[in-house]
């Protein structure tokens, strides 16, 4: 189970509306590699893992990783919010509009829903951490071409944050793997 | 022999790259990453600002200006 603390792991207070970059972001909140993609993953990986040390790591980033999915879906809200209709079509955001007001819906800016197609499971735990530290490169990767896109500092600011979680995620789920190949080896020759 | 990650962030932790214990082996066909060893830590304030409390783990992105589509 899960306690929940009713604060944001870092700080998101934009002070500007801004629909386009709204668009642009909420890939992260419901896209292919976005933070409730990750957290899924994650959190149905743990059960087959063959260490305790690794169901730990993957428990404990795939929690991290709906603090996260929170982080973006505020930035998202806060995005749109105060956002007229007008500004909206202006910023291409027209069709998500029309479907979902200003709500936060997990999906890609051009409006793919989530889908749990984004992750696997394959009961393999070598190949399933492999696709977990794929997952942080492809994470960092779209955080920097956020980061990119991105003008305000209010907006930059929390991307970095999320960013660099990444990176210390990978480093975690190296050691992971390290760790669950010594296991494995160990078992052979016994 | 100084062997620290070249990109290099103050404050640094002072710990040599080359002593991360690794397998005295490596194989073919596997990906290694050195398991990290705890040197020091950042204030709680300071972690939050880096989102990592540990120096070494710290790897900023600095957005670069798009000079005709290389601004990668």
């Amino acid at each position: 189970m899960w306690v929940y603390e009713k604060k944001l792991q870092y700080p998101v207070r934009i002070k500007n509306p801004n629909p386009k970059m709204a668009k642009y972001i909420i890939t992260q909140y419901g896209g292919p590699d976005g933070e409730l993609a990750a957290s899924l993953r994650y959190l149905s990986q743990r059960y087959h893992m063959p260490i305790p040390e690794a169901k730990g790591v993957l428990n404990d980033i795939g929690t991290e990783e709906l603090a996260h999915f929170e982080i973006v879906g505020a930035m998202v809200y806060q995005l749109m919010k105060g956002a007229c209709p007008e500004e909206i079509k202006m910023a291409d955001m027209g069709t998500y509009y029309a479907d979902h007001d200003n709500a936060v819906y997990p999906s890609t800016g051009t409006g793919v829903p989530f889908t749990a197609a984004y992750i696997q499971s394959k009961g393999d735990p070598i190949a399933d951490l492999h696709e977990d530290l794929a997952a942080e490169q492809k994470a960092r990767a779209t955080y920097e071409n956020l980061i990119k896109l991105a003008d305000d500092p209010d907006v930059i600011d929390p991307l970095r944050f999320l960013r660099e979680r990444e990176i210390v995620h990978f480093q975690r789920f190296g050691e992971v793997l390290q760790k669950v190949r010594e296991y494995m080896e160990s078992k052979k020759y016994f | 022999m100084d062997c620290r990650y070249p990109r290099h962030y103050p404050p640094r932790a002072p710990y040599m790259y080359c002593d991360y214990p690794m397998r005295k082996e490596v194989e073919l066909a596997e990906a290694y990453i050195p398991y990290q060893q705890y040197t020091i830590s950042f204030s709680p304030m300071e972690a939050l600002h880096a989102g990592t409390m540990f120096p070494e783990l710290v790897r900023p992105y600095e957005k670069k200006g798009c000079e005709g589509g290389k601004g990668r």
